[in-house]
């Protein structure tokens, strides 16, 4: 062994191992080859297409109200992610739901033919011709076509009435039904208004989850705006109204503990203190006159004085308010939304921060419309029933009758893709093309439309809905509608006349009928036909490039109609017991349509880290009060069921409620989602409203500890331990209620601890390692911990982006998850209110590629070490699985391959192939995105530019593109100019573990919250008054406590300290 | 194994672990999670495409029996034809680009022969067939790289590094059915693609100074560092 060196060791190393195996495994080969690989050419290739080089599609995602515009990522044939569109007018960002539906694209679960009942596959002109025969039979029968489907709006819509002679109903369980109807009543429009979050200075929601998707994740972007300290801004304070904070209502400033059921008489109560407060005598104020303060604060449980601040707060500055959502649908969720609009109404803000004229004007039809269709089913009226990929069947609460009723129905036929509940009621399903196979248009508001393209072929030869329907239509001789009837399209008085007057024109389905051979003719027509200039193709085409056609549209009036119903604004949630439950839309699974996306499963629930599983949120007081601990499994029942769950401490919750999220609990969607959880619309009865939304609160409930669960959750602490991960800067010194805008510098106070490697420079210090020299670039991160909602878009991005594998619940509890970022949550209280959590934050941790990192100093393969552009590389083919990395990272931000996985096809289409698959032993972390660095600075080589420009690299990794809330930046720490250069010197920039001398390349910056105690220290390197108290603090290892308010610091550490002083004379 | 190492004291080592390893381990049952399949557990993993492991290793040096036995000698020779004209991407995209059988079939729709022969040629023959039927030509990888390794070829062509300097004397290599219906001489590896080999160019190439100039050191550091190429 004499004169082996360490290169040699290893070689003898990799050889003998693959030696030994080839050998054990009696292949006969006793050399060692990479397998012979085929290369397929295209025979003729598309002329878009490059090998090797993505291509971009403009198309959107999400249906209706929700549907936002992405950039499909194209590779070799296929989708392989979803980028932000920034060209486009909405928010250029990536919404969750555009990651699962990827993911859903490619399910293994996904139909790969037509089916008939009982499952038995068919082909698809036979299932063709079994469509066109059961719209024959029940036309000739004189009886209906029906529709059941999501949100549509645009082409499909006019295709589908026409296809139906209007018996199209759209209908999403945990929808905007209160909303829609709402605005029928006050507005006299069937219409889902539109908000401006951004110039708002006061937030106030009753419940609406519109951090997570609710109302378009644009809702999301505005969020951040408001709240926005960085360019000297006012941050806007955000209140909520609910009895459960979920991830939307973790965000609030102020938590108003409403009891449930009691949301729309305090909605109504504070309408009227408005317009007492504003003087209003406009048109609206008949409506609001009931409202009566006192016996909203007596049926709420909220002081009198709570509601008269929340008025005075509305009355005081722009704001916005919000309605209820699925979670603040009682049974009195249309007066909810009502009393919402008309606080919005009568507090002037109409015209500024919510009006109809960038109101969706597409169908929402309510349960109301819905049970009036399961009555026609069961009156026997319905000869055929057409379903779109919803799924009332797991969905709507069993005595609805839904699923007998369409057991009445002559031919059922089904559009989903997927195995769902409800497909297996239907004769026959026929598997149509996706979001990313298909075309189609959205319209958003009037002033926006998107537009819809395939970005790869349909999967298994799937047909497109469109062209299914428009075939079918004329093999049945269906004659459409001279003028087909259209849901709610508004005249467009509140906007100005529009450039090309386009949503002026009358509905144009009687003039295209179903002549069309394709349905994305279909489009084309229905765009042409509102189409006034000249040459309509290339137009076209460049709206396709877009994927989108703008113009400016103010958010416009919103004019109370004449006959609109005075509110009464009681209601009450009716049963046995003292504990409500509380049933809340999950900000992943939703209604439980991404159920079976092994990512929407995995990602860690944004509050409480929890992984396939559902769970009951309990306040602690009320656990120990029961007696319960976290993971007693409880049966909860109603008169309309039971279910089992497992007890999560939850201080996000009142003490009479207890918290359930939707969408788990499935029995036939799929090999991720079947037994997973448990559905809690099985507590449910079918309750609507006296206006006919579904009543999603309406039960009380009683339960019995009945064993042990086996909750899963990655989050670890509810605290950061006082270690300053997410320090808090005080929002008030920057924002007081009538404070001028100008007034406010937008530097924070509060943060005691600059980053300490900034300190050790400006002093000269001489580090033990040495900086290391960054010629070119030093690849930088910063994360606004401000405007970071824990919404997950990032994890779930990284997913996508990184072929990470999902472990399972089994391997999350062993601590084995993949997840490169997580999102540490803590739970935060003001000092006057113990047990109300109102300062909460949400730490996305990754890698903190840094520059002295402990990982790299154990390495004994130097498998991973600092790159010249300032990375802590990892290379995964010389890691030999010791693990002293991970160990070593005081961040836990690497992950350890404790098998090699394997994605059962086709999920194996989606790998980025610019990143490999890591096999066992390996480890592995956040790269920032070095893949896409990688080809970025290549991209700009092409063009003779040698150094990448800071805008092309603000969102480069897949985390910053999909962040909803542009909470991430990303950039070059050795340019002066770079954005996150200039974030690094903000007054709330800090480093987690500064103290370490890690020298991390993520700088974050400390959250805004009104909840501080007014503190004297300004910016950081202070210090010198505090550096000798410690003694008084139980944990003489930390530092400064934020949150402690009693400003009796620690002593900071030797070197803390020491380097502390000069800093602070250099600062005066 | 004889691409790899040549027997060194290492023997020692190697014979030692493919002891310790014995037979191939059992597979893993992991109750309870059958939901999220995993490769068998083996601890030295067979590496094999099928499996989905990280292919690595090299690719044989000897010519591999291609489905045509297409001649680059008389492309390249005798008709004079850029290596660009037909691997059109080599400039724009990290791969070269196999041309499309679309691109064959420009030409030989109309040369249904070769030049030196007058009978219609059997290997033209099958690219209509190809291309008739609508399916991929199933080339056999030649240069074939480790799936942990990112090679942009646009980098390395507009660098002005020659297609030979990796690709070796394309030029001269000619292809002849045997016989026996098997393909002789198509093309073969003539570098080793391997690590040291790229190395031993990003340290010396004097395309960096050329390219670079007073920031060749830098660029060449840049080229060093193991993310330029490992992914």
């Amino acid at each position: 062994m004499a004169g082996l060196n360490r290169r040699d060791f290893l070689k003898a190393l990799g050889i003998g191992s693959s030696a030994s195996v080839m050998a054990a495994c009696r292949l006969d080969d006793n050399r060692y080859y990479t397998p012979i690989e085929q290369v397929l050419p295209y025979v003729v290739k598309p002329e878009q297409i490059t090998p090797g080089t993505p291509t971009f599609f403009a198309t959107s995602v999400g249906t209706g109200p929700n549907a936002h515009t992405v950039l499909a990522r194209h590779r070799d044939g296929r989708v392989i992610n979803v980028g932000a569109n920034r060209r486009s007018p909405m928010a250029g960002i990536v919404p969750t739901d555009a990651l699962f539906e990827l993911q859903r694209h490619f399910s293994p679960d996904r139909y790969q033919a037509p089916a008939k009942k009982g499952g038995e596959a068919t082909d698809w002109d036979a299932a063709r011709s079994e469509l066109v025969a059961g719209i024959k039979a029940a036309k000739s029968g004189g009886k209906k076509v029906a529709w059941l489907g999501p949100y549509a709006s645009g082409s499909i819509v006019k295709l589908l009435d026409d296809v139906t002679d209007g018996n199209a109903v759209y209908w999403e369980p945990l929808g905007y039904e209160a909303d829609a109807l709402a605005a029928e009543k006050v507005f006299g429009k069937r219409v889902l208004p539109g908000y401006d979050l951004a110039k708002a200075k006061y937030i106030v929601s009753f419940g609406a989850d519109f951090l997570s998707g609710w109302g378009g994740w644009e809702l999301a972007n505005q969020y951040a705006k408001a709240k926005d300290p960085n360019e000297g801004g006012f941050v806007a304070r955000f209140a909520l109204v609910s009895p459960y904070q979920d991830q939307t209502g973790a965000n609030a400033d102020d938590w108003y503990q409403c009891k449930p059921g009691a949301q729309a008489q305090v909605a109504l109560a504070v309408a009227k203190l408005v317009a007492a407060k504003k003087g209003y005598n406009g048109p609206a104020a008949r409506l609001v006159a009931a409202g009566d303060p006192a016996a909203a604060a007596a049926a709420s449980g909220l002081g009198e004085g709570d509601i008269d601040a929340i008025a005075a707060q509305i009355v005081s500055r722009d704001s916005v308010v919000l309605p209820g959502g699925a979670s603040g649908a009682t049974t009195a969720a249309t007066e909810l939304a009502m009393a919402c609009f008309l606080i919005n109404v009568v507090s002037g803000m109409a015209g500024k921060t919510f009006g109809l004229g960038t109101a969706y004007t597409g169908p929402v039809h309510s349960y109301g419309d819905v049970k009036a269709l399961i009555d026609a089913m069961n009156a026997g009226s319905i000869g055929a029933l057409l379903l779109g990929d919803v799924n009332p069947a797991y969905a709507l609460p069993a005595d609805s009758g839904f699923a007998e009723a369409v057991g009445k129905v002559p031919f059922v036929a089904s559009f989903s893709s997927h195995p769902d509940e409800t497909n297996a009621l239907a004769n026959v399903i026929l598997p149509v093309a996706d979001v990313f196979e298909d075309w189609g248009d959205e319209e958003v508001h009037a002033g926006l439309r998107l537009l819809r393209q395939p970005a790869q072929s349909p999967m298994y030869g799937a047909l497109s809905l469109g062209d299914v329907l428009l075939a079918a239509a004329r093999d049945a001789g269906l004659q459409a509608a001279a003028a087909a009837p259209v849901e709610g399209e508004v005249e467009g008085e509140a906007t100005e006349a529009p450039a090309e007057g386009e949503e002026a024109a009358p509905a144009v389905a009687g003039p295209i009928g179903f002549t069309p051979a394709t349905f994305r003719e279909y489009v084309k027509a229905v765009w042409k036909a509102e189409y006034s200039g000249a040459n309509f193709d290339q137009w076209f085409s460049e709206r396709l490039a877009d994927g989108f056609m703008h113009h400016d549209t103010a958010i416009g009036a919103a004019p109370i109609s004449a006959g609109a119903p005075a509110l009464a604004g009681t209601a009450a949630i009716e049963g046995e017991g003292e504990y409500f439950l509380h049933a809340y839309p999950h900000p992943f699974r939703k209604d439980g349509r991404f159920a079976n996306q092994p990512w929407a499963q995995e990602t860690p629930d944004p509050m409480t880290g929890m992984v396939w599983d559902s769970w009951v949120c309990v306040n602690p007081k009320t656990a120990e009060r029961m007696g319960w601990s976290r993971n007693d499994l409880l049966e909860l029942k109603t008169a309309a069921g039971s279910i089992q769950v497992g007890v999560e401490f939850y201080p996000g919750v009142r003490e009479d409620v207890l918290a359930v999220a939707f969408g788990q609990g499935h029995a036939a969607n799929g090999r991720y989602a079947n037994g997973v959880g448990a559905n809690v619309v099985s507590l449910l009865s079918a309750k609507a409203d006296s206006f006919g939304a579904l009543a999603w609160q309406q039960a009380k409930v009683a339960f019995n500890k009945v064993g042990t669960a086996e909750l899963v959750t990655t989050i670890g602490s509810d605290t950061d331990q006082m270690r300053m991960m997410a320090p808090i800067a005080d929002a008030d010194t920057l924002a007081k209620v009538g404070d001028a805008e100008s007034a406010h510098p937008g530097e924070m106070t509060g943060i005691h601890h600059l980053p300490l490697d900034a300190r050790l420079h400006e002093r000269g210090a001489v580090d033990f390692y040495g900086m290391t020299d960054h010629p070119t670039y030093r690849w930088g991160m910063t994360v606004d911990i401000n405007a970071c909602t824990g919404c997950g878009a990032c994890s779930v991005a990284c997913y996508a982006e990184n072929n990470l594998p999902v472990v399972g619940k089994a391997k999350v509890r062993d601590g084995r998850e993949m997840g490169w970022i997580r999102v540490n949550r803590y739970w935060g209280y003001d000092e006057a209110k113990p047990g109300l959590p109102v300062e909460n934050r949400f730490l996305p941790m990754m890698c903190q590629q840094c520059a002295h990192a402990p990982c790299e100093s154990v390495c004994p393969v130097l498998a991973t070490y600092h790159t010249i552009d300032g990375l802590n590389a990892m290379v995964y083919n010389r890691c030999v699985g010791t693990r002293y990395c991970a160990n070593n990272c005081p961040y836990i931000a690497r992950r350890f391959n404790y098998h090699s996985y394997v994605w059962p096809e086709p999920f194996n289409l989606q790998l980025n192939p610019d990143v490999v698959t890591r096999t066992m032993g390996v480890m592995e972390k956040c790269t920032f995105c070095v893949q896409r660095l990688r080809s970025t600075k290549s991209a700009y080589r092409d063009q003779g530019i040698d150094r990448v420009p800071d805008e092309a690299l603000e969102q480069i990794t897949a985390c910053a593109e999909a962040c909803p809330t542009d909470a991430i930046s990303f950039g070059n720490l050795v340019d002066p100019e770079s954005g996150v250069t200039k974030h690094t010197k903000s007054g709330r920039a800090y480093q987690v573990f500064a103290e370490l001398n890690t020298m991390s390349a993520v700088t974050y910056l400390a959250k805004a919250s009104y909840h501080r105690a007014e503190d004297p220290h300004h910016g950081g390197g202070h210090g010198e008054e505090h550096g000798e108290a410690g003694g008084e603090h139980h944990e003489p290892e930390a530092h400064g406590d934020a949150h402690g308010g009693e400003h009796a610091e620690p002593a900071p550490k030797a070197e803390g300290a020491h380097h502390e002083e000069p800093a602070h004379g250099a600062d005066h | 194994m004889r691409h790899l190492f040549r027997p060194t004291g290492a023997a020692a080592m190697m014979l030692l672990l493919a002891a310790i390893s014995g037979g191939c381990p059992p597979v893993d049952e992991y109750p309870g999670d059958s939901n999220h399949p995993r490769a068998p557990h083996n601890l030295f993993p067979e590496y094999t495409s099928e499996n989905g492991q990280i292919a690595t290793g090299v690719t044989p040096t000897e010519a591999l029996e291609q489905p045509i036995a297409f001649p680059h000698d008389r492309h390249v020779q005798v008709l004079g034809m850029e290596c660009e004209f037909c691997h059109s991407e080599a400039r724009k995209s990290i791969h070269a680009g196999v041309p499309p059988t679309q691109t064959c079939w420009n030409c030989h729709q109309h040369v249904k022969k070769r030049l030196d022969q007058d009978a219609p040629s059997p290997e033209i023959a099958r690219i209509a067939e190809f291309y008739e039927k609508g399916e991929p030509i199933p080339w056999k990888k030649v240069h074939d790289l480790p799936d942990y390794v990112h090679f942009e070829h646009k980098r390395h062509v507009k660098a002005g590094v020659d297609c030979t300097e990796c690709h070796g004397q394309i030029a001269l290599m000619g292809g002849e059915r045997q016989e026996d219906g098997s393909v002789e001489g198509t093309m073969y590896r003539e570098t080793t693609l391997q690590m040291g080999w790229c190395l031993g160019c990003h340290e010396t190439h004097p395309s960096v100074n050329e390219n670079y100039g007073e920031n060749a050191d830098l660029r060449r550091a840049e080229l060093k560092d193991c993310w330029t190429c490992h992914k």
